[in-house]
């Protein structure tokens, strides 16, 4: 049999500009993809089996060692676990205190990704240093508004890199109003910076794409969730934090050290900006709302290319908050409350910059963790990312060997994907076959 | 920084094996408690960190693991402040913004120390978990040597024989 099928395979050997190590192998067959594998190769780092055995109050320290770029994430989900264990209620104060440190991380987090990782695929240019080139003046200031972060983390973190003041029940120490307040000019600043910013990614050229995603997000009463809340999907799924694991489903693939999630009976899903934004609009700050209609960024709102645009609302967001926060801090008489250890199993959640990150704890009557379980985001939206690439790669394969490259890598980061967390150096290599 | 002239930014992983050697020479020049010299272990590529860092100091050192073609130990040194990167190179960095990017970003917007160096260490060890190799612990107690040499001759010329040819290798 003569076969008269064109085969042609493009390979990513190495992803630039995402955090972790990663590469992806797209092959397609006749126009029609034939196999689409995000190969996460970064060694296992086996955190969870690192946990076992030490004791509890180890695990928001330890697990924080997991992102440089999300440890406060980390920090929270651990803390939510074994406090809902214990039975700590968090007083108000302590509670407004771990915001504002979570409001740090998402200013610096999504920052980073929207200017120096993602803007320069809009704008068709390598890296930020030449975007820098024509636009010297709103990178510096972007600058300035991850510095605002860095600093507001380093105060209520002990530092801005893994910080170390987070404990289970509170923190070891809280700052000085006066040194609190000394940021918010700088914070008002950011705020400035932060709208320009968003007026400026919502006037990109963004790709026509709108794949239907079931988002899967935390929901919280009364704020836009990102230190705790309930489970809730596009789908109508509401489930507390403890029956998360009744939704997902694990799996591994040969292609990838990491794990990948599925609902069950309904394949993929979305995690992280674009699903927050879709199933809690209504709780962005005022500003952030108001900044969305004007740009034409309301739910609902598909297109992952969008997710920048997104990212410089929750910055809005954030800074809104953190300087309503800084406003009427007081700090508490005691930084944390004292609890005894029950034996059992935790369950926490929290909203990192990337999505939902899922903690599970199970402790012994001596304190120490006996098992452990981290689902962080980006192993959640692994399958997702194949998913949309496999839609995609018709279009990808028509295009110039370096276009091809370049578009998919700027899908890829359309999720801020944090490889390290789901499991970091990156060589760019291209090889491209006709068969 | 008042009364401090000369800056020393320790890069890298001290939980990766040899990359852990500028947070090494840092640490070690913090806590010896040089006069006259600040020294900052730095495990982020965060441009806004370096810049914020560098801000006010003329004479600033960066202390790095390297991967190059020379046997391992090598001590490279090479004048920041004046080389540029003409092609884009493939990086293998765990820092998301690498350091010629962060170089590039400091020259755009005037924030570059008029005498920026880079002591690159020749390392190939980068396993999980702390402690460096031997060769690579030695040539960072040459590099000590080196630093606290400059640090006593800031502004003036570096009296001959401060280090081998078999090791310094000066690549411009």
């Amino acid at each position: 049999m003569v076969s008269h099928e064109r085969q042609r395979t493009i390979r990513i050997s190495a992803l630039a500009r995402v955090e972790g190590e990663g590469a992806l192998f797209i092959r397609v067959r006749d126009g029609k993809p034939m196999d689409v594998r995000l190969q996460i190769y970064e060694p296992p780092r086996f955190f969870e089996a690192l946990l076992r055995g030490r004791p509890h109050t180890d695990a928001p320290d330890i697990t924080a060692r997991i992102c440089g770029i999300c440890p406060v994430a980390y920090q929270m989900s651990a803390c939510n676990a074994l406090e809902s264990l214990f039975g700590i209620t968090i007083p108000p104060e302590i509670r407004q205190l771990r915001l504002l440190l979570y409001y740090a991380e998402w200013i610096q987090s999504h920052t980073l990704h929207v200017v120096m990782l993602h803007a320069p695929d809009f704008l068709g240019v390598d890296s930020v240093v030449q975007m820098a080139q024509t636009n010297r003046d709103l990178v510096q200031r972007a600058l300035q508004l991850k510095n605002v972060g860095n600093q507001l983390l380093a105060l209520i973190g002990g530092r801005n890199i893994h910080p170390v003041n987070v404990r289970v029940g509170g923190f070891y120490t809280v700052p000085r109003p006066d040194h609190l307040r000394a940021l918010r000019d700088p914070l008002q600043r950011g705020l400035e910076t932060a709208l320009t910013l968003a007026r400026w990614v919502a006037r990109f050229p963004f790709p026509d794409f709108e794949p239907k995603y079931e988002f899967v997000a935390l929901r919280h009463p009364t704020e836009y969730a990102i230190l705790d809340g309930h489970v809730v999907s596009s789908y109508g799924v509401d489930l507390p934090v403890s029956r998360f694991e009744e939704l997902v489903v694990e799996h591994q693939v040969p292609h990838s050290t990491a794990l990948r999630y599925e609902i069950a009976g309904r394949g993929s899903y979305l995690t992280g900006p674009l699903a927050r934004f879709n199933l809690n609009f209504s709780q962005l700050s005022p500003l952030a709302q108001e900044v969305a209609h004007e740009t034409g960024h309301v739910p609902p709102l598909q297109n992952p290319f969008r997710s920048i645009v997104v990212r410089c609302l929750e910055i809005i967001h954030a800074l809104e908050q953190s300087l309503a926060l800084i406003e009427r801090y007081e700090p508490p008489a005691r930084s944390w409350v004292e609890y005894e250890v029950r034996p059992g199993i935790g369950f926490g959640a929290s909203e990192a910059p990337r999505g939902l990150l899922y903690h599970r704890y199970e402790v012994g009557a001596d304190g120490n963790i006996r098992e452990a379980r981290i689902v962080p985001p980006t192993a959640q939206n692994q399958k997702r990312i194949e998913d949309d690439l496999r839609v995609l790669a018709p279009r990808v394969i028509q295009l110039p060997k370096d276009r091809a490259t370049k578009f998919c890598e700027h899908a890829i980061r359309n999720y801020d994907p944090c490889i390290s967390c789901a499991t970091h150096f990156l060589h760019l290599n291209i090889v491209e076959e006709d068969e | 920084m008042s009364n401090q002239k000369m800056l020393v930014i320790g890069l890298g992983n001290p939980l990766r094996g040899d990359d852990g050697v500028g947070i090494w020479v840092a640490e070690h020049i913090a806590a010896a408690n040089w006069p006259g010299v600040m020294a900052v272990a730095l495990e982020s590529s965060d441009p806004t960190l370096f810049f914020s860092l560098w801000h006010g100091f003329t004479l600033v050192y960066l202390v790095d693991a390297v991967i190059a073609p020379y046997p391992v130990g090598t001590i490279l040194r090479l004048n920041l402040a004046r080389r540029r990167r003409t092609t884009r190179v493939p990086t293998a960095t765990t820092h998301i913004i690498d350091l010629w990017e962060i170089l590039e970003l400091a020259r755009t917007f005037g924030e570059l120390p008029p005498r920026l160096m880079l002591y690159g260490i020749v390392s190939d060890s980068f396993q999980f978990g702390k402690g460096l190799s031997p060769e690579v612990e030695l040539a960072a107690q040459k590099l000590l040597t080196r630093l606290w040499r400059l640090a006593q001759h800031i502004g003036r010329p570096l009296p001959p024989g401060t280090g081998s040819e078999q090791t310094w290798c000066d690549t411009g």
